[in-house]
């Protein structure tokens, strides 16, 4: 028995059969005693927030002010990464930090600041060290230095520029005004979402891709401008290669004082680094060590969300089979790729007080790995690996890295079933992820065949090709919801008519003689705020390639460095920009209901549905409880009344999204999912015609709509699955995402794991994507009674595993909400 | 061509329920057929006992008839609808039939109609929107009720529907019925759930209102046709839970059946459908006896299952494990 097997055992479970629903209930996973170990420092220590990086950033800023801005900014990651605070966690066999302690939240002046300040002055926010949820404490010192650089940035951060430029129509539709929309994301912070290539670095390692960009800068004729990008990048590369040698030596030095066993792992891993930090890897533990400092590394310059690790399973196989090819154990590999969750966990990120309450769960999140799926021939890839990652799921249960597993029509039946094992856990992980629907979204966009069966997921569902792609995917959430209000309202909002009309003038829904007279309206809506929404986004797109080049990032992603420009010109070969809509369900119900109710059966006038709405329902509440009812069609029933009308209204959103151009020679691709954002984008939305409160939620992502009184699906989660595969997802290459949430005993026994991977083969035809949450009700609501109970607990909120206790009471509740899928 | 089977036979169900995962193998569509033989104390689904359509009355639903009143509005004689602290508590009336329209506008459904007249064409649409379903996960339709086969020509011709469709057909029945009946539908059916109340004549007729006689031996029957047959006790506390029942079950299912059965299944009773009861206007027949724990249960239904082996039957508790056909 191996110690894996072995150890599974002694906490009851065997290999082949984790436990149902039992995520919070286990308290040592993992088969490997350092695994809990560091498992159990991170549950037991607190989250801070770190000012080193942001004083190294400002001293920078200060001292190469009169640089390129290439160079100023090359320079700047080099003065921290030079001098920033290394560490290295007692037993851990992985490196890497963020410039910041572990759970410690680095701070990114560059990006923005003046919400900083506020919070940490307590100007409008809670003070951020006393929050009531996702607080985080720091010493005074800390504050102060903090407050101490707040002057020089003042005017000079992405966020400020971006906001000098925007004009106030730019501004109405925004997070800004009445947030139909929101660019908030890119707004305040840097883009990531994209997989650098590490065939590259594996094949040359830092010192040979130094000596390709070396040539380049050669090469180039006298006086050139690309001579400054190539040097930017000869400063990052200097610097990064000084970074790991700077670990190996603090490494080093903990080997003197380490004993045993211990002693020669900090030695090898001194020896490691010493190698990696220039040369090929030869190694698994090289080339995953050096795959995490390359992503970290990434995230120290760039402040992006969602950099991913892209497909370790196919990356390190070669390693793998030639370590074990050489002696190496199993049993040490899987202990070294469980480091890598134990590390990952420690990543933070900060965000502001209105993000956490819609958005909760700590850490950096975002950074996924992708498993499973297909080569470049469109053979099955799926191996020994893939099946170790999935384990470091199970044994880690600590929502990070996430976990994107690719299925295709010849998964073996065997992956496929551990994979539905898995997230029959009740972690939320992994996600999965239908290789024919997005490979064939991908082709949808030009994406070449070979180059889109290779695609990775970037943050929650976003596809996106490794080491080629700069997709700007996350680009603003996009409420048609609220389009589809201005529609029946003139172009006003409701809540806000003192603001005047904000849309086109295209008539209130009571004026309309028939249902189509409402469609020409939305249409008209969408087309004017898809488009303003695309004119602030490239604004931002300008502001980021002006104020924030990425001379390290463009070491990664082709064809920078062959074309001698940044990342953020449009050098990578594919280049998008992504926004995603909210609120399919809500509007797909409200057009039934208007539809059904008002214009087909005359049950109620358009002015008395309208008088409801504005009303907030209230003496309404015949008229609230039927539009709630199964007496009406609703979307996610198999029903195609309804379902139409949910292929309609996303069908308009992408119509005028598809095709817009970027300024880096790309174009606009749309995407469906909500993320969270359906709890924010409800909070500042007014009441709405399919039966919703004010400031209720909207329905998230692709599911349908759960109101306070009801869910409008009641036909049980094949249904909710077809009605969300009847969309055209083809379109829809930012991606969709279908949450499901399951009792326990729906899915329990060896029925209940075929059934899973059917339901989730048969989505698979024509949907992207599919997560879970799997735990009963009973359970949840006795965590939400008892939060501390449940310190374990993860959930699936949307697009990411967050852990119970953390998250905002809203977000607590609209998950509590949703349908379980169980007739038990 | 032949024709395989007609569209147009109507019957009545009162519910159809689709991703049904514990009552045959797979993803399932179950179809319940309204009406029953017996009238077991524990029935949990009350509305299933009669052929006939019926309303039901939730007061707990209706938000309240001065703020709604739309079933008065619509009622045939507004006096039938009786109102208590504000809310619709019952009908009183001879044609209670006359008041589905009642049901038709109630927003809430606090009013209610059980049952819904069908043909086997409406069903079948129905039931096939999940073909993909079945066919990647091996489930198909289940017919249940009430009693399966208590509108015969009906569920012969469901049945033959989907076996015309190439889907798996599975039925779920008390056996209560004449054996003509039964042989004509048992070459539509895969794979066959038989519930066996009680083995002792005198307790079968005092809780279920029939005697077993016809059930036990239409059950030799089945089993001796060679049909995949799993057997289901509902195993209700002070009832037929005892040690000396299963015992006699399975005595029976070895010597009498040659143990020739998939599988006994033990489900553990559950305190439910009282609020049905009360929207039909019903005593709860439950109402007074104790369940032990939910835990507590389970574990004596593992050890009753143990004792069944002890024969060489084939039993489990609950309903997850594999049926290997
Ligand atoms: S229609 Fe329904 S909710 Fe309205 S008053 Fe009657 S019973 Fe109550
Ligand atoms: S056989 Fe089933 S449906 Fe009929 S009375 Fe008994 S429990 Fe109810």
């Amino acid at each position: 028995m191996n110690a894996t097997v072995k150890a599974l055992a002694e906490i009851g479970f065997d290999e082949d059969n984790w436990g149902v629903g039992v995520s919070g209930v286990v308290n040592d996973p993992s088969p490997f005693p350092r695994i809990n170990r560091l498992r159990n420092w991170y549950y037991e220590s607190g989250w801070t927030v770190d000012s080193e990086r942001a004083l190294l950033a400002t001293e920078a800023y200060q001292k190469y002010s009169d640089e390129p801005q290439q160079i100023k900014v090359a320079s700047t990651l080099a003065h921290i990464l030079r001098n920033v605070t290394l560490q290295i966690a007692d037993g851990q066999l992985l490196v890497g930090d963020c410039a910041a302690p572990p759970k410690s939240c680095p701070i990114y002046p560059e990006f923005s600041y003046q919400w900083i300040v506020n919070e940490l002055k307590g100007d409008g926010p809670p003070v951020l060290r006393e929050r009531p949820n996702n607080c985080y404490t720091y010493s005074d010192k800390v504050r102060d230095d903090l407050l101490g650089i707040a002057d020089y940035w003042q005017g000079k951060t992405v966020s400020d520029t971006i906001l000098s430029r925007m004009t106030p129509e730019e501004m109405k539709g925004d997070f800004m005004g009445i947030m139909l929309y929101s660019t908030s994301l890119y707004h305040f912070a840097g883009v990531g979402h994209l997989v650098a290539d590490t065939d590259r670095l594996f094949k040359l390692g830092y010192a040979g891709i130094r000596s390709l960009v070396q040539e380049k800068l050669a090469a180039l004729p006298e006086g050139d401008e690309r001579s400054i990008f190539y040097r930017a990048q000869l400063i990052v590369l200097d610097a990064a290669m000084d970074y790991i040698h700077r670990y190996a030596e603090l490494a080093r030095s903990k080997a003197v004082n380490a004993e045993g066993a211990r002693r020669d792992e900090l030695v090898q891993m001194a020896d490691n680094l010493d190698h990696i930090a220039e040369q090929p890897p030869q190694t698994f533990w090289q080339a995953l060590q050096l795959t995490h400092l390359a992503w970290s590394l990434i995230i120290i310059e760039s402040n992006g969300h969602s950099v991913s690790y892209g497909r370790l399973d196919q990356t390190l196989l070669p390693y793998f089979q030639n370590d074990i090819k050489n002696g190496v154990k199993k049993d040490f590999i899987q202990e070294v790729i469980e480091c890598l969750a134990a590390l990952n966990t420690n990543f933070m990120k900060l965000r502001d007080w209105l993000t956490t309450q819609a958005n909760s769960g700590r850490a950096l999140g975002t950074s996924t790995v992708t498993i499973g799926g297909v080569d470049g021939d469109g053979n099955d890839a799926t191996n020994e690996l893939s099946d170790m990652f999935i384990d470091m799921v199970a044994h880690t249960r600590l929502g990070h890295p996430w976990m994107a597993a690719r299925i295709h029509k010849n998964t073996p039946d065997r992956f496929a079933q551990k994979i539905a094992k898995a997230m029959r856990m009740g972690t939320g992980e992994p996600k999965i992820f239908s290789d024919e629907a997005c490979i064939k979204a991908m082709r949808n966009r030009g994406v070449s065949l070979e180059d889109a069966r290779n695609f990775v997921v970037v943050g929650c569902v976003e596809l996106s090709v490794p080491g080629k792609e700069y997709g700007w995917h996350d680009s603003a959430y996009f409420s048609i919801a609220r389009v589809l209000e201005l529609a029946m309202n003139d172009g006003y909002a409701l809540g806000h008519q003192d603001k005047g009309r904000l849309g086109p003038a295209t008539g209130r829904l009571e004026d309309f003689a028939s249902f189509d007279e409402l469609k020409k309206s939305y249409e008209e809506q969408m087309i004017y705020w898809v488009d303003i929404h695309a004119r602030g986004t490239n604004i931002m797109d300008d502001v980021h390639r002006e104020l924030k080049p990425l001379p390290y990032l463009s070491l990664l992603i082709d064809d920078c460095i062959a074309k001698g420009q940044d990342v953020n010109t449009g050098a990578a070969v594919y280049n998008f920009t992504g926004p995603q809509c909210t609120g399919v369900g809500s509007t797909a119900d409200c057009l039934s209901v208007i539809k059904q109710l008002v214009f087909e059966e005359k049950r109620v006038s358009a002015a008395e549905l309208q008088a409801a709405v504005q009303a907030n329902w209230e003496g309404h509440e015949s008229l609230y409880h039927l539009v709630n009812s199964d007496k009406v069609h609703h979307y996610g029933n198999d029903d195609d009344y309804a379902d139409e009308l949910a292929i309609y209204a996303t069908d308009i959103y992408c119509d005028a999204v598809e095709g817009i151009p970027n300024p880096r020679g790309g174009v606009f691709q749309p995407g469906v999912y909500t993320v969270s954002a359906n709890v924010p984008f409800g909070m500042v939305q007014a009441a709405s015609a399919e039966g919703r409160k004010n400031h209720e939620p909207l329905s998230d992502c692709i599911g349908p709509v759960h109101t306070y009184v009801a869910s409008h699906d009641r036909k049980g989660p094949t249904a909710v699955i077809k009605s969300a595969g009847k969309l055209h997802q083809e379109r829809m290459s930012n991606g969709t995402l279908l949450n499901l949430r399951f009792s326990p005993s729906t899915l329990s026994g060896d029925s209940g794991v075929n059934n899973l991977v059917s339901l989730y083969r048969s989505y698979f035809k024509a949907g992207q994507e599919m997560q879970l949450n799997v735990i009963s009700g009973a359970l949840l609501k006795d965590a939400y009674k008892n939060p501390d109970k449940y310190r374990g607990l993860m959930v699936r909120v949307a697009g990411y595993s967050a852990h119970w206790s953390e998250l905002s009471d809203e977000l607590r509740r609209d998950i509590m909400t949703r349908t379980e899928m169980s007739f038990d | 061509m032949k024709r395989q089977y007609n569209p147009d036979v109507a019957g009545t169900i009162f519910n159809i329920q689709r991703f049904s995962v514990h009552d045959g193998p797979g993803i399932r569509t179950v179809v319940f057929i309204k009406g029953c033989t017996l009238r077991c104390l524990w029935c949990s689904n009350p509305e299933s006992i009669e052929s006939r359509l019926q309303l039901g009355v939730y007061p707990d639903r209706c938000i309240g008839i001065d703020k709604c009143g739309q079933c008065r509005q619509a009622a045939p004689d507004q006096s039938a609808l009786i109102v208590e602290n504000n809310r619709i508590t019952r009908i009183e009336s001879e044609n209670q039939l006359d008041y589905t329209v009642c049901a038709s506008v109630c927003p809430t459904n606090a009013i209610k109609v059980w049952g819904q007249r069908v043909t086997v064409a409406e069903v079948l649409h129905e039931v096939l929107k999940d073909k993909d379903f079945y066919l990647e996960s091996g489930g198909g339709i289940t017919l249940s009720g009430g009693e399966a086969l208590i509108q015969p020509q009906f569920t012969i011709e469901l049945l033959r529907a989907a076996r015309a469709e190439g889907i798996n057909t599975c039925m779920e029945t008390a056996l209560n019925y004449r054996q003509k009946t039964l042989d004509e539908a048992l070459p539509l059916i895969d794979l066959l759930f038989c519930d066996l109340k009680h083995m002792d004549c005198e307790k079968h007729l005092q809780f279920t209102a029939v005697s077993n006689q016809l059930i036990l031996a239409n059950i030799k029957h089945v089993v001796a046709s060679g049909k995949p047959t799993i057997i289901r006790i509902p195993v209700v506390p002070e009832h037929n839970g005892t040690e000396e029942n299963i015992r006699a079950t399975a005595r029976f299912i070895k010597e009498e059946l040659n143990g020739k059965i998939l599988q006994v299944q033990l489900l553990p009773f559950r305190k439910l459908g009282e609020d049905k009861y009360a929207s039909l206007g019903r005593e709860y027949p439950m109402a007074t006896l104790v369940t032990p724990e939910r835990e507590v249960w389970e574990k004596t239904l593992l050890s009753l299952a143990e004792v069944m082996r002890e024969y060489g039957v084939p039993a489990v508790a609950g309903t997850n494990h594999k049926i290997s056909v």
